[in-house]
């Protein structure tokens, strides 16, 4: 196999005592609701390493009673919080509220580089979604869960063993192959002028963890059809900070600073120096250039996914690759990084690719992973779910 | 009264686990062969084959016959499991879309990419044919656990 693979398991000591050995089974025909459970309720969800988004909704129709992006994080309160300081005394917050009060709580990551590396938080932030999903708490829940592309066993055994318990059944699916699904308009189907992204495109979902290459052609992609690069926002972050570090030495400027002025500013392509950018530092105001320094971070992502780029398109059929070459999608929050779509683009025509058109997914770009994980959900057969047994 | 161990009648449960493991040992070498892994082939041929037979015939009544039987037996299982092998591999290399045998198609410009430092950290793949219409959700679904259920299958299991 001649793919990038996501292949990490849980550290020994990170899994809980108490973790179940999950195995899978797929029932032949007949559900296996438990009598209690009154309704049942599917879930799409992009358990994304610095952002989550879950849809949910019911099992026919068209209809989302959920919608949300959430920070995936979680945040324990520390010992010896005044009541009142957090709202509603809770123990553990997520998302924004963790955020928003990270003065008194331990913030815990659960995925790191698109797995999940802390399973505790991992297990609370999942169990937080189900409750979004369904208050209740008494309805089956079906979910369907993005995983990084050519996630290996042991990343989808991490997450089957973190959801046992929380959802009822289970379908992981590579996240760039769920970002076709979801981008697809299915209204348009069978209209002369539309491609179907599903039958042929090539979809570069940038994360916080991970990037994820998929040639989507008609068929569900083996491992050869996805490239998965441990190389995303977070190390573009990092490299940003430590390019900062050595210019402004003791600038303070945190990680998720770093990562708001990256969102802002974060561009590829030639240096667009000057960008001048005000900050306060130690409560004074400061104006840092960080032209050079979000070129060189940002472009390092293009250094990754380029080569991985043409060697999927290379793997594309002569009869389908001219049609490919007009369907490039990227997606995800690297997707917002200014001249992203140009620069590859360029890249392509420069080395002699015929007519190729690379387009930003767009506005909807942090949901069309759960949007596809939803889809899928609502055309699950009964026996193509995967149930969690203990 | 007690008797020397050596004494004690040799059980069928105790001969088998002996010619069972010359068993596994020759299957063993047949895969080695079938792949194309020919020195370790040899290794096991001159090395636990040898120890395993002699254990097993030291153990046997009749340790000619029964060693003319298994050999003959399990040469005809890897006859077998070639045939159903190549079988196999084309109805899951069909069911999975990977043409068994094509060619590669040729890349649009291969010069173009071949400049690319990184490029060599993903050798290409055979290409696949692109259907003409639109795949439902469900059948796309089917193809994944199709794929899961051909990896579960390959997987060795300990």
């Amino acid at each position: 196999m001649s793919t990038t693979s996501v292949d990490k398991p849980l550290p020994a000591a990170a899994v809980p005592a108490n973790a179940p050995n999950v195995t899978v089974s797929r029932p032949a025909s007949t559900p296996a609701s438990t009598p209690t459970k009154t309704k049942t309720v599917l879930v799409g969800f992009d358990f994304g390493t610095n952002k989550s988004c879950v849809l949910a909704g019911p099992p026919a129709g068209h209809d989302i009673s959920v919608s949300k992006v959430i920070p995936t994080v979680v945040g324990y309160v520390k010992d010896g919080i005044v009541d009142g300081i957090v709202a509603g005394n809770r123990s553990i917050l997520f998302g924004d509220d963790a955020l928003q009060n990270m003065l008194h709580v331990r913030l815990e990551q659960p995925m790191t580089h698109g797995i999940i590396s802390h399973p505790e938080a991992a297990r609370d932030f999942l169990k937080h979604i189900r409750s979004l999903a369904d208050p209740t708490g008494t309805a089956e829940i079906r979910a369907v869960v993005g995983v990084p592309a050519n996630a290996t066993e042991q990343v989808r055994e991490d997450i089957r063993r973190t959801a046992f318990g929380i959802f009822d059944r289970i379908l992981l699916i590579p996240e760039p192959f769920l970002a076709a699904l979801g981008y697809r308009e299915d209204s348009r189907l069978g209209q002369a002028n539309y491609i179907d992204p599903v039958v042929n495109s090539l979809f570069v979902d940038i994360g916080g963890g991970t990037s994820d290459l998929c040639l989507v052609q008609g068929y569900f992609p083996v491992a050869d059809d996805q490239i998965s690069l441990p190389f995303a926002g977070d190390a573009i972050d990092e490299l940003l900070q430590e390019d900062l570090n050595r210019i402004y030495p003791n600038n303070g400027l945190s990680r998720h600073k770093v990562r708001e002025l990256k969102e802002t500013h974060g561009y590829v392509g030639p240096s667009r120096s000057p960008v001048e950018v005000k900050v306060v530092i130690g409560g004074k105001a400061h104006t840092l250039e960080l032209g050079n320094a979000l070129a060189r971070a940002c472009n390092a992502l293009i250094d990754r996914i380029y080569p991985a780029l043409t060697t999927l398109i290379q793997r594309a059929s002569s009869d389908s690759v001219v049609t490919l070459l007009q369907n490039i999608i990227i997606t995800g929050g690297g997707s917002q990084l200014k001249g992203i779509d140009t620069l590859l683009q360029k890249k392509l025509v420069e080395d002699g690719y015929e007519s190729p058109k690379v387009k930003i997914a767009g506005q909807d770009y942090k949901r069309y992973v759960a949007i596809g994980a939803l889809k899928a959900a609502r055309a699950a057969r009964d026996n193509q779910w995967q149930v969690l047994l203990g | 009264m007690i008797l020397n161990s050596a004494e004690l009648p040799i059980s069928e449960s105790f001969t088998k686990p002996t010619w069972d493991e010359v068993r596994r040992i020759y299957r063993r070498i047949g895969v080695l062969r079938a792949t194309g892994r020919n020195e370790e082939a040899a290794d096991l041929e001159h090395g636990e084959l040898p120890r395993a037979l002699t254990a097993a015939r030291i153990q046997s009544s009749a340790p000619d016959q029964e060693e003319a039987a298994v050999f003959a037996e399990e040469a005809e299982r890897l006859a077998n499991a070639t045939v159903t092998a190549e079988i196999l591999a084309s109805l899951l290399a069909e069911r999975l879309r990977l043409p068994a045998v094509e060619p590669r198609a040729e890349n649009p410009r291969p010069a173009a990419t071949a400049a690319t430092p990184r490029a060599n950290e993903f050798p290409p793949a055979p290409p696949r044919p692109v259907p003409a219409t639109s795949p439902t959700i469900t059948d796309l679904l089917d193809g994944m656990l199709s794929q899961e259920t051909a990896a579960a299958r390959t997987k060795p299991r300990p």
